[in-house]
């Protein structure tokens, strides 16, 4: 099955490409020459206009505008419509059993509660309990790939 | 709760220590030793008394989903989990992750420091930075005690005490089975309705938004690319809202949209706005698919 998906998505991949990237912005939002807030404006991009979304840094998209422009826009400000899967660098994955199409997450909370997930009833906690990784374990498995701790303040904000 | 109740509440405390005493089945001992954390606690809710409650939780989490049978992917969860837990206020707890075999796409929490996530929410991932980002969210659900306090609400209890209690009693009236008070018996199943409408529902709307914040510090703090998370929800947000692989998820979170909304005005001009990180597709890749 895992080959099949793997085929899957080595077959889609060039048809995804064109699609891969469609967003919409969510919000007006000026198009920068760089990833961040100090660089030169490109282009205002409209609420609703079509981008094309290239790459991310951080919490930067590079985009093409329908301009032509290639700039970049806070991630938050775009919402992708296409049924593709984008990755970090904007690489682009594609399963069957998620297509999708435009339509946005519309919640639905409320629903019959007998329609919750998982079966009644409890199960037993041992084989999680079974699986723990000490601290020092994790730490050296963070230093193999590099992985740094950093000293960050959590975001005041209201909710 | 009864009288009789709070009579054997303060003989237990008196007993902090004792290893085991049992009238009727039950264990004054345990109950001594929640006791005891219970006046400790800033939060109110003892360690114990927490765990426990997070320990009923889990067990109807587990429910109808296995836990996945790959013990080296379940170690790397586990590995990036607790690699994040160490940034989080609250690393001396056990942190357990666990993946569970279910095509659903979904992730949850429980008190005591348990952390479920899907196969299928795995599979609709592309790096280790957007794994931690999820594990982070989850984990900042235990760091506050969102199940708990909601729980709390949802069972009309008003003492903090009366949920240690009742917590206790829901451990052992499943385990004793008879010989304990109908009126604890009550307050238990009262606790237990509480918790499966809890995880039918899902939590506040401000709770999952404060994960969400807060779960991309700690991430950012354990060296991932914080904006990961952000990457994980725009994904879902772009899935058909009718796909059956998300009911469940959509069901107990805010809308995905609302979501990334609520995030702009608070982290587009904070610290994190310019910040990267790791992101670790290859190692993610390397155990996912």
């Amino acid at each position: 099955m895992r080959f099949l998906i793997f085929l899957l998505v080595v077959c889609l991949a060039p048809v995804a490409q064109a699609a891969t990237g469609a967003g919409v912005m969510m919000r007006d939002s000026a198009l920068r020459t760089e990833p961040n807030t100090a660089a030169e404006k490109l282009e205002a991009l409209a609420k609703d206009s079509a981008v094309t979304v290239l790459q991310r840094q951080g919490g930067w998209y590079r985009i093409r505008s329908i301009a032509g422009n290639e700039g970049w826009v806070r991630m938050l400000s775009v919402r992708f419509k296409s049924r593709a899967r984008t990755g970090v660098g904007g690489e682009i994955r594609t399963l069957s059993r998620f297509a999708s199409d435009d339509a946005v997450a519309t919640g639905v909370r409320g629903l019959s509660e007998d329609e919750q997930g998982g079966g009644a009833g409890t199960a037993s906690l041992q084989p999680v309990h079974d699986l723990r990784v000490v601290p020092d374990e994790a730490r050296q498995f963070a230093g193999a790939a590099g992985l740094k701790s950093r000293d960050i303040d959590y975001i005041d904000g209201e909710d | 709760m009864s009288l009789r109740l709070l009579i054997v509440f303060s003989v237990s405390l008196s007993l902090a220590g004792c290893k085991s005493f049992q009238v009727q089945g039950v264990d004054l001992g345990a109950l001594a030793n929640a006791g005891k954390g219970l006046v400790q606690a800033s939060s109110g809710v003892s360690d114990e008394e927490e765990l426990v409650i997070g320990r009923a939780a889990g067990e109807q989490v587990l429910a109808g989903r296995p836990v996945l049978d790959d013990p080296v992917l379940q170690q790397y969860v586990n590995r990036v989990g607790t690699w994040l837990a160490l940034h989080s206020e609250r690393p001396e707890l056990d942190w357990h992750f666990a993946v569970l075999d279910s095509d659903d796409i979904n992730a949850w929490a429980a008190p005591g420091g348990y952390v479920f996530i899907t196969r299928g929410m795995l599979e609709l991932m592309d790096s280790e930075a957007e794994l931690a980002g999820v594990l982070a969210h989850e984990i900042v659900h235990v760091l506050d005690r969102h199940h708990l306090e909601a729980i709390r609400k949802q069972a009309g209890l008003s003492g903090v005490m009366k949920l240690g209690m009742v917590a206790w009693q829901a451990s052992q009236t499943s385990e004793a089975g008879s010989g304990v008070d109908p009126d604890q018996v009550a307050m238990a199943k009262k606790v237990e309705e509480s918790a499966g409408k809890l995880y039918a529902r899902g939590l506040s709307r401000g709770d999952e938004l404060d994960a969400d914040r807060k779960g991309m510090v700690i991430a950012a703090r354990a060296g991932y690319d914080p904006w990961a998370l952000v990457v994980v929800l725009q994904r879902i947000q772009s899935l058909k809202a009718d796909n059956s692989a998300l009911t469940t998820f959509f069901r107990t979170h805010p809308n995905t949209g609302e979501r990334i909304e609520a995030m702009e005005p608070i982290l587009a001009d904070s610290s994190l706005a310019e910040m990267q990180g790791a992101t670790l597709a290859e190692r993610f890749h390397r155990h996912v698919d």
